[in-house]
């Protein structure tokens, strides 16, 4: 499961199309701190997807 | 370096958000690491995905029944305050029940004993005969009141064996 702020930094950055500097202002976090959740954020998708796959297709 | 060292710079390589430098590190592990080129690619195809189900326009129809289905989790979510109360109210209950049950004998008195009248049996079974004929110098026992119910007990040569015989006739064995 993706924290909040993992999910507000991944739509903000991957769906959305902000950068990181924007998102950082947007959340109110440092650039360092939404990268990292994004990186997380993107692991975990990948999970998801892998395992989603795995079941169902 | 362990690969999973690699995850998150391989997911911001992804995503296009590692600087030059950093990017060129990554390219250069990339190109001597089967397993990373294997989660790269992951990454690549799940971001991929996402970005796809984003872009896609969901059928109203769909829509509506995703939106009902969010909308009635939200109303569960909403009233804890019902669970609760069942929760409360049960409680309440508990404890009424409980003080009533703790109150009770204080107040309830005991009927009396119903007569026992005690025959020693021989080890065979035989026809039960409790009553005894009055015998002299004794008091008579007193007679059990109608409705009273009357109890024999029957005591074998086995200790562990008595018997009891409850008689709910008036007064007669």
């Amino acid at each position: 499961m993706l924290s909040e702020k993992e999910r507000a930094a991944l739509v903000l950055r991957d769906l959305e199309g902000l950068t990181t500097e924007e998102v950082a202002r947007v959340l109110g976090s440092s650039e360092a701190t939404v990268r990292s959740q994004i990186s997380k954020a993107r692991v975990k998708v990948k999970g998801f997807v892998e395992r989603y796959f795995r079941r169902h297709v | 370096m362990n690969c999973t060292d690699w995850e998150e710079r391989l997911a911001l390589y992804a995503g296009g958000d590692l600087a030059p430098a950093p990017a060129a590190e990554v390219e250069r592990h990339l190109a001597e690491c089967a397993g990373c080129q294997m989660f790269a690619s992951g990454l690549r195809a799940s971001l991929e995905l996402l970005e796809g189900a984003h872009q896609e326009v969901p059928a109203p129809a769909h829509f509506a029944a995703v939106r009902s289905r969010v909308l009635a989790q939200l109303e569960r979510e909403r009233r804890p305050f019902w669970r609760r109360a069942w929760v409360y109210g049960f409680a309440a209950v508990a404890a009424m029940l409980l003080a009533a049950v703790a109150i009770w004998p204080s107040r309830w008195v005991a009927p009396p004993p119903p007569e026992v009248a005690i025959v020693h049996a021989p080890a065979a079974p035989v026809p039960i005969v409790p009553a005894r004929p009055p015998q002299a110098g004794h008091k008579p026992r007193k007679k059990a009141e109608p409705g009273e119910p009357l109890m024999v007990r029957l005591v074998t040569d086995n200790p562990d064996v008595v018997i009891y015989w409850i008689s709910e006739r008036k007064g007669e064995y």
